[in-house]
């Protein structure tokens, strides 16, 4: 029983994972970066997939980072990060 | 004289267990005015939440019982007067960061909802061109429709608000406006959420047909009037 539990832990775990992908680590020189030119360029791959397989990938990443500048960076940075992404994403013409 | 004494040691010990425990009643230790007033300003300048205020408010509260208690009014609002300024700076502050937290909150509704919109445009099935246009003008009248009820509902709340006014304000009518305000409210409600649907319908067509594109929002660099330059000949110095 205990066996199985572990099991289903650990499959679990990894479906989570391969899912996710590996986590991503901004340093805080990089934040800038991040806020203001990745969050377009992520966003915009998002507007621009041209299937819903690429706007799924697309979207994970982009969720992944701003996982990742909220629980890691926060503050002001977080706050430009969504809004140039919000601005790409609302711009969908 | 032993008697005497005796007397006044055993009145000095009531004091000052009467004392003691007032300050056990009040859970805080006094020293000052000065001090404590230092001790609350100093955690009301730190402060980064609401919790935060509410918990500082309420041991600044402890001191001035405390001081009324063990001494005297004017310690009290000494205290008091001291701690006033930096606990108005802390409820600011606290103002503040609310709404700051109620801004990132709208940013990042805004980005799931953005997300979400486009899943369920490239979630739902393909249009074509006419498919499309029917949708969005079936979605036009039903806008259309709605903003007649609201202006409906206006020039009736309008008309209600001066019986009202003649009335002099009974309960019972004031309830019945709320009520047609709310009706407004759900009818703009119902506005947005076919817009929403509209907007869903313009992804889904222009994403599942290639046909999406971003559009730029930074401002064209301005052209700087540049003079030609021009490379000044180069003396030639015969040797």
């Amino acid at each position: 029983m205990k066996r199985l539990f572990v099991l289903c832990v650990v499959a679990l775990a990894s479906v989570a994972c391969a899912n996710r992908g590996p986590a991503v680590e901004i340093k805080p020189e990089e934040a800038i970066g991040v806020a203001y030119d990745k969050s377009v360029e992520l966003a915009t791959a998002v507007a621009e997939a041209k299937s819903y397989e690429e706007f799924v990938a697309a979207r994970a990443e982009l969720e992944r980072y701003e996982e990742a500048m909220r629980t890691q960076i926060g503050g002001e940075d977080y706050e430009i990060f969504l809004q140039s992404a919000n601005e790409v994403l609302s711009n969908i013409k | 004289m032993k008697r005497k004494i005796f007397a006044i040691l055993g009145y000095t010990a009531l004091v000052a267990v009467v004392l003691l425990l007032s300050q056990c009643e009040s859970g805080v230790t006094l020293t000052t005015p000065k001090k404590d007033a230092q001790r609350i300003i100093t955690m009301a300048q730190g402060i980064e939440s609401e919790e935060e205020l509410k918990s500082i408010e309420k041991l600044a509260r402890k001191y001035e019982i405390a001081y009324e208690r063990m001494y005297n009014g004017a310690a009290s609002l000494e205290f008091k007067r001291l701690t006033n300024d930096a606990l108005r700076e802390a409820s600011q502050i606290c103002d503040d960061i609310h709404a700051k937290n109620d801004q990132l909150k709208a940013l990042q509704d805004t980005f799931s909802g953005s997300l979400d919109m486009l899943d369920a445009a490239w979630s739902h099935e393909a249009l074509s061109a006419e498919q499309y246009d029917e949708a969005i003008k079936k979605n036009e009248l039903r806008v259309k429709k709605i903003n007649a009820k609201i202006k409906q509902a206006e020039a009736e709340i309008q008309a209600y608000s001066d019986k009202l006014i003649e009335a002099g304000y009974p309960a019972d009518m004031l309830e019945e406006l709320g009520k047609m305000k709310e009706e407004v409210t759900k009818y703009e409600s119902m506005i947005k959420v076919v817009e929403n649907e509209s907007r869903v319908l313009t992804l889904t067509y222009r994403l599942q047909s290639g046909n999406a594109s971003v559009e730029s929002t930074e401002p064209e660099e301005p052209v700087a009037d540049e003079e030609p330059i021009t490379e000044e000949p180069q003396e030639q110095t015969a040797e």
